[in-house]
């Protein structure tokens, strides 16, 4: 399974809704996540790719919410293995 | 255990809340869970609820104030830096010159620790009637603007009587001051919250602290009745239930009129569910997290 299908699972499962991401999708512009669900999807982020986001990290300004970014951040880790 | 409520007598509606800071009335309505929450209006005050409490909890109960022996008000939000709440209110209630009385600070989990404060005195002390008041009002710590906190918090107070303290089993507690900055006063006055790091805490800390504290009064998960767990709101207790994997029917909630009221959050329900006898009887497991950051979890006989 592609990493950003698994991304995908994770937004569907934490928002209970079926969306379809693409790596151009900012999910708190495209309001798929809200400031809730958010603590839920990095907290299953960061289990699910075992990658840390740093508490003290402005996610909307680093970019957290948008999908190249975290995509990113995934290949990299895995990149460092 | 018996216990009474008061709250103060201004309402503020999730529709001015919206009008306040912008946070949706249906956001507000189905994550957090609360449709409104009381707040203090003209010429109240934390001391003036907790009296009220205090005094609904004497004339319904029967219990006269001079039998007090012990008073532990649990607040954050003190009229005063000094004096201390509690002596104010045993003037204000009459209680006898002999009270042992003094304030607890701490937010969230300061009822728990409450409980075993009395506790740990009326046995050492010989002491047969104890009294816990909690009451925050957070508003005035409170800017409405701020949509981390503004739709939260509301202001209660509570009053419990204690009759027996074998009713209070072993607690655990917790605390991380390495992350007190989180959830805190900030430099401008108001009440700062990291909404993240208060899940991430909870999310981290509490099944422990659950499981530590079964394991220390050698009960085991299915002799629970029924949780209650510090009402944070809707949203954070529904993710915590999932995660300890607990039946729903068994954690109980009471906030949708009051939001989040801190310290009188876990009285408040079980004053609900003694009322209508849920509670009777019951092996119910209390568990408060927050400010400081601080936690405790124990387990009451009904």
């Amino acid at each position: 399974m592609s990493t950003i299908s698994r991304l995908n699972d994770v937004i569907n499962s934490v928002t209970n809704k079926t969306v379809t991401i693409t790596a151009e999708t900012d999910l708190l512009n495209e309001a798929i996540l809200d400031s809730l669900d958010a603590m839920v999807f990095f907290m299953a982020l960061e289990e699910t790719f075992n990658i840390e986001i740093p508490e003290d990290d402005d996610l909307q300004e680093q970019g957290y919410f948008k999908i190249q970014v975290l995509l990113d951040m995934i290949e990299q880790k895995e990149l460092n293995k | 255990m018996k216990i009474c409520s008061h709250f103060p007598s201004k309402s503020l509606s999730p529709q001015e809340i919206e009008g306040l800071c912008g946070t949706t009335v249906e956001f507000q309505k189905e994550k957090l869970g609360f449709f409104s929450r009381k707040i203090l209006g003209e010429g109240e005050n934390g001391l003036s609820l907790a009296q009220i409490a205090c005094e609904k909890l004497f004339k319904k109960e029967n219990i006269k104030s001079e039998s007090i022996e012990l008073l532990i008000y649990v607040t954050q939000t003190p009229e005063k830096q000094i004096p201390q709440n509690s002596s104010q209110l045993q003037f204000l209630l009459n209680l006898p010159y002999s009270v042992a009385a003094f304030d607890v600070n701490l937010g969230c989990s300061g009822y728990v620790y409450a409980l075993s404060i009395a506790k740990g005195i009326m046995c050492t002390e010989n002491l047969k009637n104890a009294l816990i008041v909690t009451c925050d009002c957070y508003s005035g710590i409170i800017n409405y603007k701020n949509k981390d906190t503004a739709s939260i918090f509301g202001d209660a107070a509570t009053a419990t009587f204690i009759g027996d303290y074998g009713a209070i089993q072993f607690t655990t507690f917790g605390t991380d001051g390495s992350n007190s900055n989180k959830l805190c006063i900030g430099d401008d006055g108001y009440l700062f919250m990291d909404g993240r790091s208060i899940f991430n805490f909870m999310m981290k800390r509490i099944k422990p602290s659950i499981q530590a504290c079964l394991a220390k009064n050698e009960l085991e998960l299915v002799d629970i009745d029924y949780f209650i767990f510090h009402q944070a709101n809707k949203f954070l207790l529904t993710n915590l239930v999932r995660t300890l994997n607990l039946p729903e029917y068994k954690c109980l909630m009471h906030m949708s009129e009051s939001a989040n009221t801190v310290s009188s959050s876990i009285p408040l329900v079980i004053e609900e569910y003694l009322g209508n006898s849920t509670l009777q009887g019951k092996t119910v497991l209390l568990s408060g997290f927050g400010v400081g950051l601080s936690w405790a979890t124990t387990i009451i006989k009904l």
